[in-house]
């Protein structure tokens, strides 16, 4: 595909001294990588910190990214890297009485973490859950069936148009049109979006 | 916000968003922050839906961490390095062999095509260089094929090692370095599906 | 080793009150608790050059060890039961099956069923309590097993004082420098654990599936010439003499190993190594050190977890003599 990808033209942007192009990659790719780091230290507070520095580091080290691979891919592994940083700098401070383990049950690749998963915090991603669910149930069937197949099953928007037999000019519509409608139900959740501050 | 650069946060989210609306984007973003928020929920519902978000961030606050970090920077500081390369030379050394370790392992290391377990990693060599580009060399004097003939010798040694060593290293090790291996997929054996 | 029932709940509820019992008395449990404990955790693995992070689930049931670790980062996994060695490589969209045999048993990285007890020679290894530290929230004693000579390194080891489970466990250079190591970030015992959690947990049916089969003759074939030292190290003695044989190796390619009891180096004899190819002298890979030296077109390297010196010993003096003409 001879065509560049935007994740492409935003790295470009950023290596000439565009900080918004590197704002609008964070934003894009914030809850991957917060999520992957969380995976591997051991509590949502530090893992924001470390989340933080990851984004920094890679924002440093931009400049030598000679985009070998996708731009995620290494920004995956620099948020690896620094979270492993983070483990073994913290295996070498001294005893901490109050520190708990993790809880290790369910060792699959998605642990769950035991500590500051408060019932306030649990209900509201459920409740989130339910929202999306329900908003995404609530679709006309041509919105549905075009973000689902978009997001559970991962094809692309000219996968979809064959799929749908439909224009990829629709298929980025509908996509779209599903978004904002769950979108306006997540709105109406205490808690949620750009104004609100989550603690 | 216009419909239009909605439309775009959504196909950009889907990396389907052409080069040339790129601009428009990032633009029409700073004119009207807004859509920072809307980007993060466009992600964050196809997370809940893979039903992949635990910990999700449904705000923009990381995003605004990293951004004010940036901001406040009076001049870039040398980049942080992870905690490995404080050897200095040492850890370079051993992260340019791991290049060349990758890189045979994937094809010309003369390597046992005979089904004997040989864990193809030689102690997690494979550095994440990405991130920090290694640029000192190994001992002089040792050419590619001499450090990739070594990377095999090790990986040699460190399967029959496993008999007497230490045995609570030696296991975890052994998974550690198999797990980083870039397995040399022998194409002489038959594939039983 | 196995241990009969009552021994076993006995070694399960060793206490702090039996503190006072020998460093070796430390290693010799903590030897048993690897195998029979059941556990999950979540491990850390450090060298000079990188670090990985895995997860464990180990089942000890009835003198059957199942065990899954997971890479957190990589997403590759490793099962191992008694019957077989599983690596799932869903990046490469492969896994690869190896079954275990009596004889591979012996190279297998399950050591579940081998007699895992460590004891250091005490003519090269001093072996002390080191004081206590805390890992993954747990109290550690910690054993340190010191080098008495410079031909070896040392190990520093954090035994958890409940359960025997070395929690953290270091190699240690001649500076006292940790050159690896390898410890628990979090860990919880339970005395039953699922099938489920010891079974892939990755969809295998989309991956290719290739099996190792044991080896068979090939690799038992004596070498034409079996080779030797004419100058060990102190405290090394040869464990094994191997031919390897593959298709892909070089022809007449052989392994000597020499161990201490605790260390090991192996010593690769490699005959017609081209003169562009041919290494000389010491080289480092992470935590161990390599010497080769050549002399008519052999090349023989010695590499291991050990001082320079020990393998500059052992590759300089190495020696073949023709074997007894067997078959």
């Amino acid at each position: 595909m001879a065509e560049q990808t935007s994740d492409q033209v935003l790295v470009e942007r950023v290596q000439g001294g565009d900080r918004r192009a590197f704002d609008v990659l964070v934003l894009k790719y914030q809850q991957r990588i917060l999520k992957l780091i969380m995976r591997l230290v051991r509590n949502s507070a530090d893992a924001e910190d470390v989340a933080q520095e990851a984004f920094i580091r890679a924002y440093r080290a931009l400049p030598s990214f000679r985009g070998d691979s996708a731009f995620y891919t290494w920004l995956y592994r620099i948020g690896i890297n620094t979270a492993k940083n983070h483990l073994v700098s913290a295996q070498r401070r001294p005893f901490d009485q109050e520190f708990d383990p993790q809880d290790p049950d369910n060792y699959q690749i998605n642990a769950r973490f035991r500590d500051e998963e408060t019932p306030e915090g649990l209900a509201l991603q459920e409740e989130l859950r339910v929202t999306v669910e329900r908003a995404i149930a609530a679709l006309p069937d041509d919105l549905r069936t075009a973000i689902m197949l978009r997001e559970i099953d991962g094809l692309s928007y000219e996968q979809i148009a064959q799929a749908m037999d439909c224009p990829v000019g629709t298929v980025r519509s509908r996509i779209f049109r599903a978004r904002e409608a769950v979108d306006r139900s997540i709105d109406q959740l205490n808690g949620v979006g750009e104004q609100a501050g989550r603690k | 916000m216009s419909k239009p650069i909605d439309e775009q946060l959504s196909a950009f989210v889907d990396d389907e968003l052409p080069a040339r609306e790129v601009d428009l984007l990032l633009r029409q973003i700073e004119r009207d922050p807004s859509g920072r928020g809307r980007l993060v929920r466009y992600v964050l519902i196809g997370d809940t839906l893979r039903d992949s978000a635990r910990r999700a961030a449904p705000d923009t606050r990381l995003a605004d961490r990293v951004r004010s970090a940036l901001e406040s920077e009076a001049a870039p500081a040398s980049a942080l390095r992870p905690a490995w390369h404080r050897r200095g030379w040492m850890a370079g050394a051993a992260a340019a062999v791991a290049g060349v370790a990758m890189f045979v392992l994937l094809g010309t290391l003369p390597r046992q095509s005979e089904p004997q377990l040989v864990p193809a990693d030689t102690v997690a060599l494979v550095a994440d260089s990405a991130v920090d580009p290694v640029t000192t060399t190994f001992p002089r004097r040792l050419g590619p094929a001499a450090a990739a003939r070594l990377t095999g010798y090790l990986v040699a040694h460190r399967a029959h090692a496993s008999d007497i060593s230490l045995n609570t290293m030696d296991s975890r090790l052994l998974a550690a370095r198999a797990e980083r291996a870039s397995w040399s997929l022998p194409q002489q054996l038959s594939p039983e599906r | 080793m196995r241990l009969p029932g009552a021994a076993l709940s006995a070694l399960l509820t060793f206490t702090v009150a039996q503190a006072a019992d020998s460093p070796a008395a430390w290693l010799d449990r903590m030897s048993r608790a690897v195998e029979h404990l059941s556990y999950k955790g979540q491990l850390v693995h450090v060298n000079e050059t990188d670090t990985s992070v895995l997860s464990i689930v180990h089942r000890s049931r009835n003198g059957e060890v199942a065990e899954r670790i997971t890479s957190v980062d990589m997403g590759r996994e490793i099962i191992r039961t008694n019957d077989e060695v599983i690596f799932i490589l869903p990046d490469k969209r492969t896994v690869l099956v190896e079954a275990r045999d009596d004889r591979n048993r012996n190279q297998s990285p399950l050591r579940a069923n081998l007699p895992g007890a460590i004891k250091p020679d005490r003519r090269l290894y001093g072996v002390a309590f080191d004081g206590v530290e805390s890992i993954a929230g747990r109290r550690a004693q910690i054993v340190a097993i010191r080098p008495l000579d410079p031909y070896r390194y040392g190990y520093r080891i954090s035994i958890d004082r409940q359960t025997g489970m070395p929690l953290k466990t270091q190699l240690l250079d001649e500076d006292g420098r940790a050159l690896e190591q390898i410890f628990f970030s979090a860990i919880r015992f339970q005395a039953s654990i699922a099938d489920k959690d010891v079974q892939p947990s990755v969809k295998l049916g989309t991956l290719t599936m290739l099996r190792f089969a044991p080896a068979g003759g090939q690799a038992e074939n004596q070498p034409a010439e079996s080779w030797g030292s004419a100058d060990l190290p102190p405290g090394f003695r040869m464990t094994s003499s191997q031919a390897k044989l593959g298709a892909n190796l070089p022809a007449g390619l052989q392994q000597v190993v020499y161990s201490d009891g605790l260390a090991t180096v192996s010593v690769f004899i490699e005959p017609a190594v081209a003169a562009s190819e041919q290494a000389e002298g010491l080289s480092r890979i992470g935590a161990a050190n390599a010497y080769s030296t050549t002399a008519n077109g052999i090349m023989v390297t010695a590499i291991g977890e050990v001082p320079a010196q020990t393998v500059e010993k052992l590759a300089r003096s190495a020696r073949s003599a023709p074997a007894p003409s067997a078959r």
